[in-house]
């Protein structure tokens, strides 16, 4: 791969400070697992054939950058639409970047084709947010989770694959004698179970997990993340893990990105953003996080945002929370901040983020 | 895996999983050793490492035992055909209709053997005796009646029951190997392809179908086989239609994309993922359309474009019967109620095979 | 009928009209006073099974709450747990068969709504008791003007003309927060977003200003800032009106935010009812400290492991003998596997279905570490208390704080809330 290490060195990979010290010291100034850089991802506008004119289109990845590390869990959190999922779908190929690099174990995944991408999708596994639709309802569970080796011709004889397929069933807390039984059997957390199951397969390096609890009830949705956590602990895998509940992020996050609209408007490790959330819409967000406990509920101050989210095809000028941002100024409709440094390792795109605070605005910044 | 490996494996984790039990440090250690050494013996023993750990996954497993244990009776292997088989054999109306088919089909193969002998030719007219025994009303003789010539009626049902049945099994196997193709076309290559062969679609469905099957035939020519081949050919659009849509919103599903994100090659997602899910329309759309292929085969006999007289269609013996409707009724009922009931009975057997292949009816 | 009465509504868009017992003799349900010793709303020991081919489902397995004016009820339970079914029952809208009632009465200003005929009740859906859905990308018809949808209702039961009945929703509309109401009345669904949606929504279930809302997960499909903005708008509406609201919810946080009481619901049983402060600072059912152990802690120290409740529910056709909740509680006995619990009410009226909630010990053990009531390792609540025992100190920790729970006031005093959560 030639261009990697220009790539590399161009982009002067940030060290998280924070985030490093929770990971192992050998991991200490390692090259990223993953390393995605300016990604853009446009979906045109079908437009009729009798009205041409100017091409539109919806901005659902509007670049993005940011890293993940061997064996964390990197965090994607935005409410729907903000375009967490085309992030993920991205960095898979399940759909192609418009442009942008994308650098997964040292190899440039954008221009990959059959061998290589089929290589990708080996070290590299998605787990998706519906259980009920990601399994072929034609399929018993043994089918399901030997396809991988089957597809990678791994895992040796099949008596050998049905092994390792029951001895996943039981790594992820199902009873191996149901190997023969069709998805519809199970509940959906069992589902949710099933799919962990295949993406553990082929131990890949990274998870993309988009959405994993967010289709299950709360006393299952504890179940399935123990056993992501678990897993981790177990197999070294890192996971990009993408979801709209903030406190599930925040619960197996070691670093978090807060998307708006297409663009990360946050990024740091889990404790300083949930302690300090730096930019207005990740205050918002967090604010309005509903907490199961009355008392802080009644006394905590809300910031109520109001309206809804533009449109991704005509995305704002400028700051693309400006038009929702309560303590937006002139400039926030000109200029676009950068995602920049404001702590080590802590990225915020504000133009009023720490550590120029802006006066007499009603949110602490 | 070699047989050596295995067995040092499992002594590993007996003694792992022995002095997990003691609780000490000291067996955290032995565990992380063997593990160690597990990895390096051989990769795939990498799981039978974590089965003593997770607790709540034995509580887990031990309530779902728990919940499932009523229910669980589980043969050893399922396949989606062998599972679709055990629904339909539950499905009192599509077996009716299976056996009825068969029954069908059993009679009119075996026709040569014994129905000559018994009621005499479906087709030779024995003028010397014909105006004796033609038109009798049905009798122990003859249990459907003689038609206007003297002919047995039960014969010729029987040998019509070899055109009809032939007519919608071929006819229909020609239809929906056409569509089938055309159908992936334009659901697999989209854009110009999806446009080109739907539009084609359109306008074959805009035709009347019969007329545009007696067109056909006047261009290709009488006879039985070409009945075949037009309503086969004709028969094409709304197989290519159903299963085009069924592909399609196949495709949309998340398990298609999951089996992308493994890497699975296209003709895998297609043969694996896609077509299963999609071919139970089809089956179904396919059993209900031999019935319309009979029906068409009647009509055009009726019409006189299909079967040439004297051999027996059911269609022919119906138009032959019109004419005695007041005063011989069973000259058209019989025949007419060959094709209720055969063409019910397909129906049927496709219905059942809609429910049979759909794995979440319930097997009760 | 309604005419000429427009002009004076549209000042006060929501004030009671003395139109309301206009139709024909039918007089609203809403305008008749609570009989003395009755509750706006009471359920009680509601019993409702759908008798299917596959066995009786148990879906609403003796159900009791009250609820007052003002008042808001959150329900919370998983997927399956009877939450909605039992609004749908109180709505009567459970085809029957193969539903059927199998005992307990539901009491509308103690009127008993299952004795009332389908027109009576005609009468009192919308009018005396709105609902409103989950999704409202379905709940609203797709080939109907928003504005036309939304005042139905009026049409419905004040006998508003289509003109009076639009404009009224256009006032509705600015009235739920949203702008230029006066052209999106004249749009259609689709051109709303999902928080607009269910803002109509609302709307639509206020126009008649019904007594009671019941809203099933309104929330659940909107992302968090429009949950907010919703959430924020029901309170709101229900300050102005003063309605009683019915939440259902599978959202811990959405209860604890909006509910005065709590009911938590599990394989169509109540299992645990109470004030809010009741049940997240005081559980007494083995299932509620589940459910409060599996939801992640907001935390920004150190990240505790979740605890989930092992297992998946019960099929509500075969529910497990004894407790139904027995075979996935960690803390189950041979009595709650062989014996259905009865009901366990203490003095101020927070009952449990469990055997053990009576037994102070067994609750001070096991409670979840982050209810408030073990903090410090002193059980701060004592439940076996004789009846009749002071009540209000109950939910609350320290003896001489008590804070007023009951109900309503327990959110209107919110300095007093929080000048307690800063002492702790």
């Amino acid at each position: 791969m030639p261009d990697t290490s220009t790539v590399a060195e161009a982009t002067q990979t940030p060290v998280y400070a924070d985030d490093v010290s929770e990971l192992d010291p050998s991991q200490r100034g390692n090259d990223p697992l993953l390393h995605v850089e300016h990604l853009v991802k446009e979906f045109p506008v079908s437009s009729s054939i009798f009205r041409r004119g100017k091409k539109r289109s919806v901005h659902a990845v509007n670049d993005v950058s940011f890293d993940i590390y061997p064996e964390e869990t990197f965090g994607l959190v935005g409410e729907s639409g903000c375009g967490k999922s085309t992030t993920g779908r991205c960095l898979m190929r399940l759909i192609n970047p418009t442009s942008g690099t994308v650098v997964f174990n040292g190899e440039d995944v954008s221009n990959m084709k059959g061998k290589q991408l089929k290589g990708l999708r080996h070290d590299m596994q998605y787990v998706f947010q519906d259980p009920y639709a990601s399994l072929n309802p034609r399929m018993t569970i043994g089918e399901l989770i030997s396809e991988p080796m089957y597809i990678h011709n791994e895992g040796g004889t099949n008596e050998e694959r049905i092994d390792t397929v029951r001895q996943l069933l039981k790594v992820v807390g199902l009873n191996p004698e149901h190997i023969n039984r069709y998805p519809h059997e199970f509940s959906g957390g069992q589902r949710q179970r099933i799919g962990i199951a295949r993406a553990f397969a082929l131990h890949p390096k990274l998870i993309i997990c988009d959405e994993p609890v967010s289709a299950l009830d709360v006393s299952i949705q504890a179940q399935v993340l123990n056993l992501l956590d678990e897993l981790q602990q177990e197999f070294g895998t890192a996971y990009l893990f993408i979801a709209h509940d903030l406190s599930v992020v925040q619960h197996i996050s070691d670093r978090v990105a807060v998307m708006y609209l297409g663009s990360i408007c946050e990024m740091s490790d889990w404790r300083s953003l949930y302690a300090e959330p730096c930019h207005p819409y990740s205050q918002a967000l967090l604010s309005a996080v509903p907490v199961a406990d009355p008392d802080l509920q009644r006394s905590r101050e809300r910031i109520i945002l109001a309206g809804d989210p533009p449109s991704p095809i005509d995305p704002p000028s400028g700051c693309l929370f400006h038009t929702r941002c309560p303590i937006a100024q002139e400039i926030c409709s000109k200029e676009k901040p950068e995602l920049r440094e404001i702590e080590p390792g802590h990225f915020c795109a504000c133009h009023f983020a720490k550590p120029f605070p802006i006066e007499g605005s009603s949110i602490k910044l | 895996m070699p047989i050596g490996d295995k067995k040092r494996e499992e002594r590993l984790e007996e003694e792992v999983f022995n002095k997990l039990v003691d609780g000490s440090d000291a067996a955290l250690h032995a565990h992380n050793e063997a593990h160690q050494a597990a990895s390096q013996v051989e990769p795939g023993g990498y799981y039978r490492y974590v089965d003593s750990e997770p607790e709540h996954h034995n509580d887990f497993l031990t309530t779902y035992d728990d919940v499932v244990a009523e229910v669980d009776s589980d043969a050893p292997t399922r396949t989606l055909w062998s599972d679709a088989w055990g629904r339909l054999k539950k499905n009192r109306l599509a077996i009716i209709g299976a056996c009825w088919i068969i029954f069908m089909v059993i009679i009119a193969l075996t026709a040569d053997l014994w129905a000559q002998q018994l009621l005499g030719s479906p087709t030779a007219i024995d003028t010397g005796t014909a105006a004796a025994t033609q038109l009798q009303p049905p009798s122990l003789e003859h249990p459907f009646g003689t038609d206007s010539v003297g002919r047995d009626v039960l014969v010729r049902v029987i040998y019509g029951a070899r055109v009809s049945l032939s007519v919608g099994v071929i006819a229909t196997a020609i239809s929906t190997v056409i569509g089938l193709v055309m159908g992936a076309i334009a659901a697999f290559y989209g854009g110009i392809w999806d446009t080109l062969i739907m539009r084609l679609a359109d306008i074959f469905l805009a035709f009347p179908y019969t007329l545009f099957v007696i067109a056909m035939l006047a261009v290709i020519g009488n006879g039985i086989q070409n009945v075949f081949i037009a309503i086969g050919v004709l028969g094409w659009p709304s197989i290519a239609r159903v299963f085009r849509s069924a592909i399609l919103s196949v495709k949309e599903n998340d398990y298609v994309d999951a089996a992308r994100a493994m890497g699975a090659s296209d003709g895998r997602i297609i043969t694996r993922h896609i077509f299963p899910n999609s071919v139970a329309s089809i089956v179904v759309y396919a059993t209900m359309n031999i019935g319309g292929a009979i029906l068409t085969e009647s009509a055009l006999s009726f019409l006189g474009m299909g079967v040439v007289p004297p051999n027996p269609s059911w269609g022919i013996m119906i138009q032959d019967g019109q004419q005695y409707l007041a005063t011989e009724p069973w000259l058209m009922l019989m025949p007419g109620i060959a094709i209720l009931t055969t063409v019910l009975a397909f129906t049927l057997v496709g219905d059942g095979l809609r429910d049979a292949l759909d794995v979440k009816m319930k097997d009760a | 009928m309604a005419f000429g009465k427009k002009k004076g509504e549209a000042k006060d868009p929501l004030a009671n009209t003395p139109l309301s017992g206009i139709l024909d003799g039918i007089t609203d349900l809403k305008e008749q006073p609570i009989p003395e010793g009755h509750h706006l709303l009471e359920v009680d020991d509601l019993h409702m099974f759908f008798h299917t081919k596959d066995g009786v489902v148990k879906a609403v397995n003796g159900v009791s709450y009250t609820l007052d004016r003002g008042e808001t009820l959150g329900v919370v339970g998983e997927s399956g747990s009877g939450k909605s079914v039992t609004a749908m029952t109180i709505m009567g809208l459970i085809d029957m068969p193969p539903g059927k009632i199998e005992g307990g009465d539901v009491l509308y200003r103690g009127k008993s709504l299952l004795k009332m005929s389908e027109r009576e009740m005609q009468t009192v859906r919308g009018n005396d008791i709105a609902m409103i859905f989950q999704d409202p990308m379905t709940a609203l018809n797709p080939v109907y003007r928003v504005g036309d949808q939304i005042g139905e209702p009026l049409r419905i039961h004040r006998g508003y003309s289509k003109k009076d009945a639009v404009d009224r929703a256009a006032e509705l509309l600015s009235m739920v927060g949203i702008p230029n109401a006066e052209q999106r009345v004249r749009e259609y669904p689709h051109e709303f977003s999902g928080g607009m949606r269910q803002r109509a929504m609302i709307a639509m279930a206020l126009a008649c200003d019904p007594d009671i809302l019941i809203a099933d997960e309104p929330t659940t499909a909107l992302d968090v800032t429009i949950q907010a903005q919703i959430i924020e708008l029901m309170q709101k509406m229900q300050e102005q009106n003063g309605n009683a609201i019915i939440m259902i919810t599978h959202d811990l946080g959405v209860v604890a935010d909006i509910a005065d009481k709590i009911m938590v619901m599990y394989a169509g049983n109540p299992v645990e009812f109470g004030t809010a402060d009741d049940i997240f600072y005081n559980p007494i059912h083995p299932y509620t400290w589940g459910l409060m152990r599996s939801i992640p802690e907001q935390v920004t120290d150190e990240k505790k492991p979740l605890t989930p409740i092992k297992g998946n529910p019960p099929s509500l056709v075969t529910l497990p003998k004894g407790c139904s909740f027995s075979p996935r509680c960690p803390y189950a006995t041979d009595l709650c596997r062989n014996e259905v619990p009865k009901t366990y009410t203490l003095p101020d009226g927070h009952y449990s279905k469990c055997h053990y909630a009576l037994d102070p010990d067994f609750v001070k053990g096991r409670a979840p570490e982050n209810s408030r009531s073990y903090s410090g390792g002193t059980p701060r609540v004592v439940i076996d208390e004789p009846a009749g025992a002071p009540v209000a100190g109950m939910a609350k920790s320290e003896p001489g704080t008590v804070t007023a729970v009951d109900g309503a006031l327990a959110q209107k005093a919110p300095e007093a809330a929080s000048a307690e959560e800063g002492e702790e």
